[in-house]
């Protein structure tokens, strides 16, 4: 079983040391190089005629853009391993580590359980829909689930602040907790984020779990034509009990892997919820990072991104190997 | 005596757009009390849609749409779910053909056994484990094999705890529906011996559904012939191969050739199984019948019986 | 005299990561389909392979009529080892050994017509004039009972029965005039009635084109009656060989006579049995590569069969088996 770990491993390893190249290669193909925009932006604060070219050398040394690439690559991997991602531009002299690390809890408190309830939801109503194919409650998930997943995230998330921030004053208008208010004790800051949270988590969990359900739904009609389907039935279990118990845990098996498989996505996906909602997570901060060209922030996140990626990629690899008997546990 | 299961006139049609497939359509058939009786035809010819009847399994766009089905007496045909919930398995119990897929992929043996166990029977959980065990003996297997998964046994030891789960309520009728098909010549052999040693021992009552006549020929008391959603002959099994009456019958025995014995010629039926969504008018076997009469295009000829429990469906004998 | 077709020492070998066959013995990572295969096939024999699934029966068809790469070991048609025939060569070897597969359906191009179906068969081939194409297909359908031809000329696949589909193909596959065929289990899709059908069929064609053929089958009812010489086949390997009749009458390897003891037939006196020693396990499960394959399952089995692989002799005049304990 070892063998088969240490092998996985060794292949995370080798692809991540692949994606760090490529992360480090694109910013410099780019015209100029990667600490331009902000050269250009200092340049604007201060007259540049005399320091111009004083200046620009100290960032560029500030940011190790003056030594050879070899020497910066090489730099980049020791740091890269040793937890270190280096200085912000924008909000310099804050680290891209420390940043990204005071973001990142607000962007889970909103994006796990919308992710879990949308996993909740679709897999319930996923199963009663294929229960009853043809009928109501499946030509609405049918329906529903096609058309949100044409939906751009972005607009269904203005269209829910309009209508349930404005016209109907419910909820905030964004943000994560109440601007200038103290918070005496930790509960009362617990309800002022979850008040701020719910829009958000109640906007991805709409957008997402008819989509969730569609998948649901069919592989439910899928399994439900194999034929130990028949079996159950003519062993005289009730219907409910061959709906969930052998039918839904047959087609349970994707969605769970796409469920860790996905995990890379809460990174990216939050960018747009969190813009639109003016929500200070990580997603709201790579987005601003890339409008300001701050590199180092970006690579920074990238670097995140891939690492969630790779590791849930191989969590949800174990995971399916346990869930269906059919795949043996430690083999490829 | 009350025969076990009494099947008058059954119709199952399956709607589909705008044809009609009657894959069963006016079905008699009588089976008794501790007999083993086969049904043999061809594919298409709705045996195991009348399998599927019998226990009411029978999904859309598939209804049945008139007769009766006696079981002990009582027609189950106006049954509701529940009260076949009852039924199912505990005194009807069925196996499957292509034991592929029969069994759920996710749960062991011993969690789908016991699973019917609990279901039916006032067994505690240790109690249905231990049952289990008991059930796989019977039939060939270890209790170690309690634990494996569906794809971890061969197809002949799959099929043998598809039996030991039907077996686990001791029911009253078993359906076999093709059991040995996709099995290897040995594996065939031991499943029909077992089939038969089990049906002897618990006194069941066997029905066993196969295109092959050959082993019918094994383990059956009797042998109902089906063809296009019609039993056209029934009878003892020494009549059906030695005095078949109607002409289908004789062609599909010959459509067996025999391994052993003089090597004779080989009668071919001209034409093809109906389509069964054009059934063609009076007797359904008529355009390929050798010996057709002009009454067999227009009228449909009823079972009667022409010798002590031998029953055609021909004009041969009206 | 030459055979038409010969195998020396063939083998075919498939790896497997995880294997479909249950391997208990050491960790091997191939599974021996065809294993060291000695058969000569002369002009004007009809021969049936006989063997259940894993036996390696329809990778040894595909191998003869170079339809896979082999692993080791030479195919000779005619003379020629086939796996070194190239151009003109090889094309001409094709046209004059053809196969016909179990499945109709898809053995066929379900968009093209039969008449597009056999003619492409001669365009392809560059044999006769547009006209006469045409009145070759004719003659053709005619010899496998598609009449009237006409009917069928412009019919699709989909529209014809399983019957008349697998008719169909012999049709593509005789309008060649091909030396020799192989039959992959042709008539295990079709329904009981049908299948005798085209066996009559087979068995009317096979003197008019002086055919030369192996008949697949798992089905040993079956091959008495298309054959006259018969290959009994166990994981990979030829147990016994000979006339049709002799081995049915008189099975000599413990293998065939196990079969013959557990093939039903449609007589209600007549009942299967099984000898003593047969075990629970199927017919495919791989078990070791070293001695007799069916070592674990025979009755007669000695410690010699466990250790060292029995050869295919001669036993009788006409008759070979690959057992140590038949002797001659």
């Amino acid at each position: 079983m070892w063998r088969f770990i240490v092998k996985r491993l060794i292949q995370l390893f080798f692809v991540f040391i692949i994606a760090l190249t490529v992360i480090f290669i694109i910013p410099r193909l780019l015209p100029g190089n990667p600490a331009q925009f902000y050269i250009t932006q200092v340049g604007t604060t201060v007259p540049m005629s005399e320091y111009a070219v004083q200046v620009r050398e100290e960032i560029m040394k500030r940011y190790g853009l003056t030594k050879s690439y070899a020497e910066q690559f090489v730099l980049y991997l020791i740091n890269t391993f040793q937890g270190y991602l280096g200085v912000s531009m924008t909000y310099f002299p804050r680290t891209v580590v420390e940043l990204i690390l005071s973001r990142l809890p607000w962007t889970l408190a909103i994006m796990i359980p919308a992710r879990i309830l949308t996993f909740l939801l679709g897999y319930f109503i996923g199963t009663i829909a294929a229960w009853k194919p043809g009928r109501k409650l499946d030509v609405v998930i049918q329906f529903a689930g096609l058309s949100t997943i044409a939906f751009p995230i972005f607009w269904v998330g203005a269209l829910m602040l309009m209508v349930f921030s404005y016209y109907i004053p419910i909820f905030p208008r964004g943000g994560s907790l109440t601007p200038g208010v103290v918070h005496k004790d930790i509960w009362s800051f617990l309800v002022d984020a979850t008040y701020h949270a719910a829009l958000p988590i109640i906007t991805l969990t709409i957008f997402s779990f008819f989509g969730e359900a569609l998948i649901m739904r069919n592989n439910m009609l899928m399994v439900l034509r194999e034929d130990y389907i028949l079996t159950a039935f003519a062993k005289g279990l009730s219907e409910r009990t061959v709906m969930f118990k052998h039918a839904a845990r047959n087609a349970l098996l994707p969605l769970v892997t796409g469920l860790f498989a996905g995990l890379g996505y809460l990174i990216v996906g939050s960018i747009f919820i969190e813009t639109i909602f003016a929500y200070p997570g990580v997603g709201y901060l790579f987005n601003q990072a890339i409008l300001l060209r701050d590199y180092p922030l970006v690579q920074g996140l990238f670097i995140l991104i891939t690492a969630i990626t790779l590791i849930s990629n191989f969590i949800a690899d174990l995971l399916y190997r346990l869930l269906d008997p059919r795949v043996r546990l430690f083999e490829d | 005596m009350m025969p076990k299961l009494e099947i008058l006139d059954l119709k199952t049609y399956y709607f589909v757009g705008p044809s009609i497939i009657k894959a069963v359509n006016g079905v008699y058939l009588k089976v008794n009390s501790g007999e083993c009786i086969g049904i043999a035809g061809e594919s298409g010819c709705g045996k195991s849609t009348l399998a599927l009847s019998i226990l009411k399994l029978v999904r859309p766009p598939g209804f049945i749409v008139g007769g009766k089905i006696l079981f002990n007496g009582t027609d189950i045909i106006p049954l509701s779910f529940n009260e076949m919930q009852k039924l199912r398995w505990r005194k009807i119990a069925m196996v499957f053909q292509g034991a592929l897929n029969a069994l759920n992929p996710v749960y062991t043996i011993e969690e789908q056994i016991v699973e019917a166990i609990t279901t039916h029977m006032k067994y505690g959980k240790s109690e249905a484990r231990r049952k289990a065990g008991e059930l796989l003996e019977l039939v060939g297997l270890s209790r170690a094999n309690l634990r494996n998964y569906p794809h971890e046994l061969s197809g002949g030891m799959r099929q043998r705890a598809l039996i030991a789960m039907a077996l686990s309520c001791d029911p009253e009728l078993l359906i076999a529906d093709e059991p040995t098909t996709a099995l290897d010549v040995v594996t065939q052999a031991q499943i029909l011996m077992l089939l038969k040693d089990l049906q002897r021992q618990r006194n069941l009552t066997l029905i066993v559904i196969s295109h092959d006549l050959s082993i019918l020929a094994q383990i059956c008391d009797r042998i109902a012939i089906m063809y296009a959603g019609k039993i056209v002959e029934e009878a003892n099994i020494r009549d059906i191969f030695y005095k078949p009456a109607h002409p289908y019958t004789y062609a599909l025995i010959n459509a067996f050739p025999s391994v052993k014995g003089p090597k004779k010629g080989l009668f071919a039926l001209s034409g093809e199984p109906p389509d069964m969504s054009k059934l063609p008018s009076g007797c359904c076997f008529h355009p390929r019948c050798p010996k057709v009469q002009k009454i067999c295009y227009e009228v449909e000829p009823k079972l009667i019986e022409i010798d002590k429990e031998h029953y055609v469906a021909c004009h041969l004998y009206t | 005299m030459r055979p038409l077709v010969e195998t020396v020492n063939l083998k075919k070998y498939f790896s497997v990561r995880r294997g479909v066959a249950r391997l208990l013995k050491g960790r091997v990572k191939y599974v021996p389909a065809v294993d060291d295969v000695n058969l000569k096939i002369y002009e004007g024999e009809r021969v049936s392979l006989v063997g259940e699934s894993g036996s390696g029966k329809t990778t040894l068809g595909r191998l003869l009529l170079r339809l896979i790469t082999l692993t080791s070991g030479e195919i000779y048609f005619e003379g020629k080892n086939i796996m070194l025939l190239k151009g003109k060569e090889l094309k001409e070897f094709r046209q004059k050994a053809q196969i016909i597969f179990q499945d109709p359906y898809t053995a066929l191009d379900l968009r093209q017509t039969i008449r597009g179906a056999l003619e492409e068969a001669l365009i392809i081939h560059n044999l006769y004039s547009r006209e006469e194409r045409l009145e070759t297909v004719i003659k053709a359908l005619k010899s496998v009972g598609l009449v009237p031809p006409e009917f069928f000329l412009e019919k699709y696949p989909h529209e014809l029965s399983g019957g008349q589909r697998q008719r169909a193909v012999i049709a593509r596959a005789l309008i060649l005039n091909p030396k020799f065929l192989v039959f992959d289990e042709p008539l295990s899709l079709l329904d009981a009635t049908t299948r005798v059908q085209i066996l009559n069929m087979i068995n009317e064609v096979k003197e008019k084109f002086n055919l030369t053929y192996l008949f697949i089958t798992h089905d040993i009812a079956l091959a008495r009656y298309i054959s006259d010489k018969m290959f009994i086949m166990y994981q990979g390997k030829i147990m016994e060989a000979g006339l049709t009749e002799e081995v049915l009458k008189d099975p000599l390897h413990p293998y065939t006579k196990t079969l013959m003891m557990a093939i039903p037939v449609p007589d209600p006196e007549t009942k299967i049995s099984l000898p003593p020693k047969v075990s629970g396990m199927d017919a495919y499960m791989v078990i070791s590569l070293q001695g007799c394959r069916f070592y674990p399952r025979c009755m007669y089995a000695t410690q010699q069969c466990k250790i060292e692989t029995p050869l295919l002799k001669e036993v009788e005049p006409n008759r070979l088996v690959a057992c140590w304990n038949i002797k001659s």
